[in-house]
């Protein structure tokens, strides 16, 4: 196991290589002049506008900057915004956190949602309830969260009044709480603000709902149609014939053997999720990292454009390598081969 | 055997559910159990009242000296700062801030400031001021603007826009303390706009101690992430993207005017959240709704709806330097064969008002006497022919990729002017490119016909004729208007202390950019807040700024 993480580690290498010069080009190619968009129709002195492109080291040939942006990355520099001049990680963390935690909420929900729904509609298959299941999953893939979104704020916060419309606390309230570390939930759990990590609670349910909606349709098809495959295997019957008990059947040896489909596509989610969240972090104004880059962009900070996206990715291969050690302790010969 | 097993595995799934879901709440519910001192009651139930802003955006910064926008100027300037000289919350006239009275030279150049006396700067966790507000601070403020080897400049190092394109580092010959409570600043050339200019964010003073402060523990960049000010609030904390905290500034020089305790910029960009949160009782005040918000905060009535004319003005503009629009019949003809009124009706959707001048009707020295030309098809088409226009000729019509406050819908207006202009017998190709770039290539001449705008920034008539329309206009004379007639005027009024005087040379020029055309004035636009109703004194600015001191919550 040590051997195959350390490979999958040196793998990383040359990934991370193509990804500074592709995000490092990528953004260059883009049209746009980062003091003229700052300033938007004022004008521009010209020799206020020299001196930010030198303060902002855009001054010097393309080939010295990326020299200079590869030597502060291995030195541990992730940079300064252009923008507002925070430390590129700094910022990372605190956007990157709560998208995290929301992420993880949503893929709860997805996860224990999808299963259940897929083994029901694959136990059922062919019934009216495997009909209505999966009719329903297509709904949820195709329902846009733009649309999702203001359905849910709508229903459950303006007309029920049950859930807050937006944000991640009641500032209103909890004048106090801060963030720990990036997280509102463990702000409000040490801020010993009665009633403050409830309300952090209730800020994540409608978003977490709308995020939830694409992999749980998505884990719910993928559990169904992998469950139908197993239960049609040698060893199923082998195992019927054997008169093993039907949970003892779905548990250990349907399930088990499912799952390694369904974990694929939980990992894949997970990563989707904490890389397209933009969306549903507009919609209910989350401080997350979807929003931060997409403001970098839209800026062309490209301190947060370059190191952000190295820093989402790092985060995105550390979910896949967990999902592929997941595969290892599921099934032992994906490990060995 | 299956419905056995469902029912099974919808417990294990249920219970796994609840097992997720529920954590929070046994974690809730131990922190009292485990001794832990309650924290007193928030402050908005213990009888202090608190503000909540739903703000449009996260700020650049908190130093006002070096951000353009009305986002950062919203969350820095107007809570923490003063200027020197202010404006007030709802007109464009500077009255007294932290100078209470001034004197100008007879030669114009030279103003002498007397301070007011008792002003308090605000404290945080690394500074307490060891003294109150007085000249070393506005000499640190403007030596700071204006001298790139001041040395806190050298600290940290950063652009002061708005003071270069006001002219003030090349201006300001000598900034002189006399004593703790007078300053005199002598300018090299008369400016008359020179007071309104420094009421602007961009000249708010900073404490000249606390920079000291930063400066030698090697943190100068604190300055704008730690802000330090006079201002009614204080700040307290940011989170980006999420909120920014500030409390009430106890001290301040005119507390009286201070009616709540905490303020919150709770920042949410998309405008219809915001106004949902409005409605919802999640923040009380509320800016830039789209059209179709404000009809149904309209019919749901559950909120007030602040509306005044914008202090702005969107246009169409011609390069006349570019074939064919450096033909003054061209332009003439473009111009009346624009429908302005359902232009207005479609894209404004009754948040507009029609433009004449190049300027807002609320700015002092508006010419009331001009009028656009009518709407005229076939006229323009025989101004057209008399320019010797071919029918089918293709022109370029540049339209803003963005939405502004002076422009809501670019594409629209400019799809809806390819359509008037085709009825003279014009194809035009609409054109656009990503905002840092569509300014750029404007800047570079590169436009024929664009649209743009501008907001006002000071309340002066220069800050419209003389930035955007005189010869030596820096970069945002997109049209490269050069009159030597008009120049003079804009230019002969700039140097004029008399206010009569300026007047008329003002409307004198827009008489003749009424003839040159060099913009179809399109619109101003109405701007739009919605406030809660338990919310008072809220008013807006002219130039469209937030503003919480003097406004309370019942």
């Amino acid at each position: 196991m040590f051997s195959f993480i350390i490979k999958r580690i040196l793998i990383l290498i040359p990934v991370y290589l193509g990804l500074t010069l592709s995000t490092f080009t990528l953004i260059r190619l883009v049209p746009g002049d980062v003091v003229e968009i700052m300033m938007g129709e004022k004008a521009v002195d010209p020799a206020v506008h020299a001196a930010a492109m030198k303060r902002l080291g855009l001054d010097q040939p393309l080939p010295i900057q990326y020299f200079n942006y590869l030597k502060d990355i291995f030195s541990g520099n992730f940079g300064t915004s252009f923008r507002d001049r925070t430390p590129v990680l700094d910022d990372f963390l605190s956007h990157f956190v709560p998208t995290l935690e929301l992420a993880l909420c949503a893929m709860v929900i997805a996860t224990i949602l999808g299963v259940a729904l897929g083994i029901t509609a694959a136990l059922k298959r062919g019934s009216w309830l495997d009909y209505t299941l999966m009719s329903g999953a297509l709904a949820g893939y195709s329902m846009p969260i733009y649309l999702l979104g203001p359905i849910l704020t709508g229903f459950f916060a303006h007309y029920l009044g049950w859930l807050p419309v937006s944000g991640v606390i009641s500032v209103f309230q909890f004048l106090d709480v801060k963030p720990l570390y990036g997280s509102w939930l463990l702000g409000s759990l040490t801020s010993n603000q009665q009633g403050a990590f409830i309300d952090v609670l209730k800020h994540f349910v409608l978003p977490s709902i709308a995020l939830s909606t694409i992999p749980l349709a998505m884990i719910a098809r993928m559990t169904r149609s992998a469950f139908l495959e197993v239960l049609g295997e040698d060893y199923v019957r082998t195992a019927k014939a054997k008169g093993l008990s039907p949970m003892r059947i779905i548990l250990v040896h349907v399930l088990r053997n499912a799952m390694i489909t369904v974990v694929t596509v939980i990992g894949l989610q997970m990563a989707m999720l904490l890389a397209g969240a933009i969306l549903t972090e507009t919609i209910f104004s989350w401080p997350g990292v979807g929003n931060w880059l997409l403001d970098g962009f839209h800026n062309r900070d490209y301190p947060i454009v370059q190191n952000g996206i190295l820093l989402v990715a790092t985060a995105l291969m550390l979910v896949s390598l967990c999902v592929d050690i997941l595969y290892g302790l599921i099934n032992p010969r994906i490990r060995h081969s | 055997m299956t419905k056995k097993m469902v029912s099974q595995l919808s417990v294990l799934a249920a219970s796994l559910m609840l097992a997720a879901c529920g954590g929070g709440n046994n974690a809730q519910s131990t922190a009292p159990a485990s001794g832990e001192t309650a924290k007193t009651a928030p402050a908005s139930s213990s009888g202090s009242k608190t503000l909540v802003y739903c703000s449009e955006g996260s700020p650049s910064g908190f130093d006002p000296a070096q951000w353009t926008d009305g986002t950062s100027f919203d969350a820095s300037a107007y809570p923490i700062y003063n200027g020197l000289v202010q404006f007030p919350r709802n007109g464009t006239e500077i009255q007294p801030a932290l100078a209470e009275k001034w004197d100008i030279s007879e030669d114009n150049k030279t103003y002498t400031f007397h301070l007011r006396k008792g002003v308090k700067f605000h404290s945080n966790e690394s500074f307490t001021p060891s003294r109150e507000f007085n000249a070393d601070d506005v000499v640190f403020t403007f030596k700071r603007l204006s001298d790139p080897n001041f040395a806190f400049n050298k600290a940290y190092p950063t652009e002061f826009p708005y003071a270069v394109d006001m002219g003030l580092p090349d201006n300001i010959a000598n900034v002189e303390k006399v004593d703790d409570y007078t300053v005199k600043i002598t300018l090299k050339e008369v400016d008359a706009p020179f007071l309104q200019n420094i009421a602007m964010p961009f000249a708010y003073i900073g404490s000249a101690e606390y920079a000291d402060k930063l400066e030698k523990a090697g943190k100068a960049a604190d300055y704008n992430t730690q802000p330090i000010g006079t201002g009614p609030f204080k700040f307290v904390s940011y989170n980006k993207d999420s909120q920014i905290r500030y409390a009430k500034h106890a001290d301040y020089w005119n507390v009286n005017d201070v009616h709540i305790d905490n303020l919150v910029f709770a920042i949410t960009k998309d405008s219809a959240v915001r106004a949902q949160k409005v409605a919802a009782g999640e923040c009380h005040v509320s800016a830039y709704p789209k059209t179709a918000e404000v009809e149904a905060a309209k019919k749901a009535g559950k909120i007030n709806i602040i509306e005044q004319s914008g202090f702005n003005l969107g246009y169409v503009g011609y390069n006349v330097e570019k074939a064919p629009f450096k033909d003054l019949k061209v332009r003439q003809a473009l111009d009346m064969a624009i429908n302005r009124d359902a232009i207005i009706n479609a894209v404004y959707q009754g948040a507009g008002k029609a433009a004449t001048n190049p300027m807002p009707p609320t700015q002092w020295s508006y010419n009331d006497t001009l009028k656009n030309a009518p709407y005229d098809v076939e006229k323009a088409k025989s101004l057209l022919a008399e320019a010797g226009i071919k029918e089918g000729t293709e022109i370029e019509l540049w339209a803003m990729p963005v939405q502004r406050p002076y422009n809501p819908n670019a594409k629209l207006m400019s799809e809806m002017i390819q359509a008037d202009w085709a009825k003279i017998g014009l194809k035009t190709k609409i054109v656009s490119y990503e905002w840092g770039e569509y300014l750029k290539r404007l800047k570079n001449g590169e436009g024929g016909a664009y649209l743009m705008g501008w907001t006002g920034d000071n309340g002066d008539p220069d800050n419209w004729l003389g930035n955007l329309l005189t010869c030596k206009a820096k970069g945002s004379n997109y049209s490269r208007f050069c009159h030597a007639e008009f120049d003079k005027l804009v230019n002969d009024a700039r140097v004029l202390t008399d206010k009569a005087q300026r007047e008329d040379k003002y409307k004198q020029a827009q008489v003749i950019f009424k003839e040159q055309l060099p913009w179809t004035t399109m619109a101003h636009s109405v701007v739009t807040v919605f406030t809660a109703k338990n919310v008072q004194g809220f008013e807006i600015s002219p130039f469209g700024n937030m503003r919480f001191d003097g406004v309370k919550v019942e």
